[in-house]
């Protein structure tokens, strides 16, 4: 019985365009280096060791923690993009956060040899990566569903909507929980 | 076409139609375009913006004539060359992938004609200065130069990137952010550039706070607001002050 039942093929395109694995890891060094900037520039040894994968931290786990919920959901609602499509979005939305980190850690390095500003300077720049990443990656999202179905469904964008408040908000609450441990002021890390 | 021009045929080009430096024809075409180019814009850049520096060094005089003119190409370069690679990545972001080549041919020629013009604001800037007018008024009138000659010099940036892109306008702010908070410290970094008449000439200041507290401080005084300001070094490169207690 098994042996003959088939899958029938789902109405959407599979087979998205793969992520560079190299240009995933190119990212993530980009994430690292900018907490790595900062890090320079703190005055004290152990919050700056601890500023170095800061970043990285907050990055990953808003994508980590929210793009299940979005696939699933989106599966749930029988949009039409395919999994494997969303998540090579996200990979590619990562890939474009890295690269501005990357970019960003040279201001934020030169601020933090010049002024006391590093930590600030983090956190906008940690600010304008969220930015990046939400536009990358609804853009990405929005084109592997254009993909898939020549018109998008309004659903699609309520959808998108809500999962970029939830990975905000984890963003919020697990930058604060990793402020809390670099900074060691007492949070629930 | 550069190779066999004069620099001020280049001058030329740079302040009428700027886009004429740029070639589509290419990454090979784009890297012998930089090769060629490059040369001439960063001469270029270097004696308009000296020109500039001994204008403003005019206003003390002494010694600032030349540290004003070795520091001010520099403060055009060094917001340039810092924010350069951050510029690349958000307009990646926004789908936009621009080449090396391309971006260093863009910012050099920005740069350059932003210090033509700079060349060319000299002797407005320097006739308002031989009247030894206020510090504050002084002070002003040089950042009223720069605002004049770095509005094109930003506009001819963004007009020299290639056309295209989701969200360009984000990508767009994004780049000027950046450039205006790295020149901003910049010159905070490389200051003096116009000394009191009085006041002791030297080629750097200690490295100390930073451009936004001293914006906040002179916004206190022209309030009325004396309190003083204790610029406290700080970063890689000034002297650490580890937990100190003030008290």
């Amino acid at each position: 019985m098994l042996a003959t039942t088939t899958l029938h093929p789902p109405p959407y395109e599979l087979g998205a365009t793969p992520v560079d694995s190299r240009a995933v890891l190119v990212a993530l060094l980009g994430l690292l280096a900018l907490g790595a900037a900062a890090g320079l520039g703190s005055p004290a040894f152990t919050p700056g060791l601890r500023l170095i994968p800061s970043v990285l931290l907050v990055e990953l786990a808003s994508l980590a923690l929210g793009s299940p919920a979005l696939i699933a959901a989106h599966q749930f609602m029988g949009l039409a993009a395919a999994p494997e499509a969303l998540a090579a979005a996200l990979g590619r939305a990562l890939i474009h956060a890295g690269r501005v980190a990357g970019g960003l850690a040279l201001i934020v390095l030169f601020f933090g040899a010049t002024t006391r500003l590093a930590a600030p300077m983090l956190l906008i720049a940690l600010a304008g990566v969220g930015v990046f990443t939400s536009v990358t990656a609804c853009a990405e999202l929005r084109a592997a569903e254009r993909r898939a179905a020549t018109v998008v469904a309004p659903m699609f964008s309520l959808l998108l909507l809500g999962w970029l408040s939830l990975s905000w908000l984890i963003a919020a609450r697990v930058g604060v929980d990793v402020a809390a441990w670099v900074f060691d002021f007492g949070g629930t890390w | 076409m550069a190779g066999q021009t004069t620099t001020l045929a280049v001058v030329g080009v740079l302040l009428r139609q700027p886009e004429q430096l740029l070639t589509d024809a290419g990454d090979e075409a784009e890297r012998d375009r930089l090769a060629l180019l490059a040369p001439q814009l960063l001469g270029i850049t270097l004696i308009g913006a000296a020109i500039f520096g001994l204008v403003i060094g005019s206003y003390r005089g002494d010694l600032q004539y030349l540290y004003a003119a070795l520091k001010t190409p520099a403060l055009l370069l060094l917001p340039v060359l810092i924010g350069l690679p951050a510029i690349r990545a958000v307009h990646g972001a926004c789908e936009l992938e621009i080449p090396w080549s391309r971006m260093a041919l863009a910012a050099l020629i920005a740069v350059a004609r932003t210090a033509v013009l700079a060349a060319a604001c000299g002797p407005v800037l320097w006739l308002y200065l031989s009247i030894q007018p206020d510090y504050h008024r002084a002070i002003l009138a040089l950042a009223g130069c720069l605002l004049l000659v770095g509005g094109p010099g930003l506009w001819t940036l963004i007009r020299a990137l290639p056309a295209g892109g989701r969200n360009r306008p984000l990508a767009t702010f994004a780049s000027l952010a950046v450039l205006g908070v790295l020149l901003a410290q910049s010159g905070w970094l490389l200051r003096p550039f116009v000394v009191r008449p009085r006041a002791e000439v030297s080629f750097l200041r200690p490295i100390e706070a930073d451009v936004f507290s001293s914006l906040a401080s002179t916004r206190r005084a022209a309030n009325g607001d004396y309190r003083g300001w204790e610029a406290r070094s700080g970063g890689l490169l000034g002297t650490r002050e580890i937990d100190e207690d003030p008290r």
